[in-house]
């Protein structure tokens, strides 16, 4: 078969060529939102990488970004005898300002407060990542990115100095990153004598979790218990929640905006070449066989579009990651898929009106000079 | 000239545009046949009907009276829909400005016909390709439309309307835009089709240079067949 749709797009290469960039920079829209929506979903991640599955908080605690939680301290003895717990830990944490060379940062300060000897048991990662010794500090490398922070930098945290001793990746919650420091370092930075945040348990391999979190329960009077992945998902949930709106709005303006610039570019292309339509109609051309000619014409486009779109939000993910390490962007396939088919079919609908435009059109007209 | 079996007939044809004080009968009352082989020249002045009569015959326009009848069928009993097939398989057009798709090339333009029909691939390629070849065109096969001549656009356009073998050419004022070279080769190659295919072949035209290869020559005056040529110099052709 001729390719009459191809050679009529081409007829007008630098209409074309904007009409694949306006449909491109929609998906870029759509897709870069969505990249963003992901990544900022997954952010719970943050807590189920924590060194333990079970949390001990004061009841209503919720979030442990936002949700402030005190109990007695010395109970992780009592915690400990729990048929079922491996390791039981105080844990200090506060999500508060940290000022460096005249800018802020919203840093999440947490210690896990696990005697040496007890920490040594852990994996080397584990300990590598959350335990340092006193007068240290691990941070995380989205803010220490930000921050100009480097390995053996000292940082002034409320008045104490704690040397960096690793940059580790994981602890980005998008609003705060996470710093981990030394049991005794909290104890004196956020004075808290004799109450402590959470305590964190470790429940060992094979044990029934739920079982476990049944016995925490009545342990430590006016507390509650909660599953590691409860407050991930909460977690997760507050941002997709909120963004999500936000998401559907963009995602909606940007799939109108490579409609019409699909549907634009197609029924321009049509007014064009409605005398070449008459002779194909004077011919004896059936309608599906001009249909088809004018859905080419879209599709093509949408395609050029699509393709142009996907790695156009590649590079600039990969970009953003780099220049705004914060923004945690996640480019799914099943996401590039998606965007993909909805393109093509936006563009098959955009046929609609030069199709209509075709119906119109009287092969008479091919005798009028 | 076969005159056993007639390919066109057409039998009191009229149609009427408007209505009221504003109405106009554009074709009144025409009836003619034409058989197999036979070239029918349809002469007239501007606005005597003869583009109306034949946007009729090729089944694009419904006459509001009458009847056209093609290799048996009778486009007037037939629905709407069913017209563009007759337009595929029967009739073959050739128009004044061409009507080529510029962004096409030579061959192509005449694929266009066979797809349109239902044919593609090879056989599609092959039969725009000897049609082309036939009408001279062999080394302008892959030239787009637009950078071809006059004479050349219009033998690409006689190759697409015989694409799909019809039995029915119909031809509007096919030299108008020729020069004289070009006009005579054009002439020939309708002469051809006819007396060598057996085609019919329907001209509309001014120029009176295609008599000398009519069979037949019909004068259309305010939408009515004359008995003869009239003898006002000016409606001889304008063309000459």
């Amino acid at each position: 078969m001729v390719p009459i749709a191809r050679r009529n797009l081409l007829a007008e290469k630098g209409r074309l060529a904007m009409s694949v960039c306006g449909v491109a920079f929609a998906v870029l829209l759509v897709l870069i939102v969505l990249s963003l929506y992901r990544g900022w979903s997954g952010i719970g991640r943050v807590i189920t990488r924590l060194p333990g599955d079970v949390w001990v908080t004061q009841p209503g605690t919720n979030n442990l970004f936002r949700s402030s939680s005190f109990l007695p301290a010395g109970r992780e003895g009592d915690l400990q005898a729990v048929a079922g717990v491996q390791l039981a830990m105080p844990v200090y944490s506060r999500e508060m300002g940290y000022q460096r060379d005249g800018a802020d940062y919203n840093v999440l300060f947490m210690a896990f407060d696990a005697p040496a000897a007890t920490a040594s048991g852990l994996p080397q990662e584990t300990r590598y990542r959350y335990f340092p010794a006193p007068g240290e500090i691990d941070v995380d490398s989205v803010f220490a990115d930000k921050a100009g922070i480097r390995t053996g930098d000292v940082m002034d945290v409320l008045g104490q100095s704690l040397r960096v001793a690793h940059v580790t990746k994981g602890g980005n919650a998008v609003l705060a990153q996470s710093a981990f420091i030394n049991g005794a370092d909290a104890r004196t930075i956020f004075g808290t004598a004799g109450m402590v945040n959470f305590y964190l348990i470790t429940t060992q391999p094979g044990a029934d979790a739920a079982a476990v979190q049944h016995q925490l329960a009545g342990v430590i009077p006016n507390s509650e218990v909660h599953a590691s992945a409860a407050f991930s998902e909460a977690l997760s949930r507050d941002v997709s929640e909120g963004f999500l709106p936000v998401v559907g709005v963009l995602v909606g303006i940007g799939i109108v905006v490579g409609g019409a610039v699909v549907a634009l570019t197609t029924y321009t292309a049509t007014i064009e070449k409605s005398r070449d339509f008459g002779v194909l109609k004077a011919l004896g051309a059936s309608s599906a066989y001009l249909y088809r000619i004018v859905i080419t014409q879209s599709v093509i486009v949408g395609a050029l579009g699509s393709l142009l779109g996907v790695a156009a939000s590649a590079i600039s993910t990969a970009v953003i990651a780099r220049s705004i390490p914060e923004f945690i962007t996640d480019l799914r396939w099943i996401d590039v898929t998606i965007i993909f088919l909805a393109t093509l079919a936006m563009a098959i609908a955009a046929s609609y009106v030069p199709v209509r435009r075709i119906n119109g059109i009287d092969p008479a007209m091919v005798f009028r000079a | 000239m076969n005159a056993t079996h007639p390919v066109l007939i057409v039998q009191d044809v009229t149609k009427v545009f408007g209505a009221a004080r504003t109405q106009v009968r554009a074709v009144d009352g025409v009836s003619f046949d034409a058989a197999g082989g036979e070239i029918v020249l349809i002469m007239g002045p501007s606005g005597s009907g003869k583009t109306t009569l034949l946007t009729m015959l090729g089944g694009l326009l419904r006459p509001t009276s009458g009847r056209v009848v093609i290799d048996g069928l009778d486009l007037g009993a037939m629905r709407p829909a069913e017209l563009p097939r007759v337009r595929r398989n029967h009739v073959g057009f050739v128009f004044q400005s061409f009507n080529l798709l510029e962004s096409l090339s030579a061959q192509e333009n005449v694929e266009v016909a066979l797809n349109v029909a239902g044919v593609g691939g090879a056989a599609a390629r092959d039969r725009a390709r000897d049609l082309l070849i036939q009408a001279g065109l062999e080394g302008r096969l892959g030239f787009r439309a637009r950078d071809l001549s006059g004479g050349e656009k219009q033998r690409v356009s006689i190759a697409r309307a015989l694409a799909n073998r019809p039995q029915l050419l119909l031809a509007d004022e096919p030299t108008a835009n020729l020069d004289s070279r070009n006009g005579h080769e054009v002439m020939q190659l309708l002469h051809d089709l006819a007396k060598r295919e057996g085609r019919t072949v329907v001209v509309v035209s001014h120029d009176t240079r295609l008599q000398d290869i009519a069979d037949r020559i019909l004068w259309l005056e305010d939408g009515r067949l004359r008995d003869h040529a009239p003898d006002a110099p000016e409606e001889r052709g304008a063309t000459l």
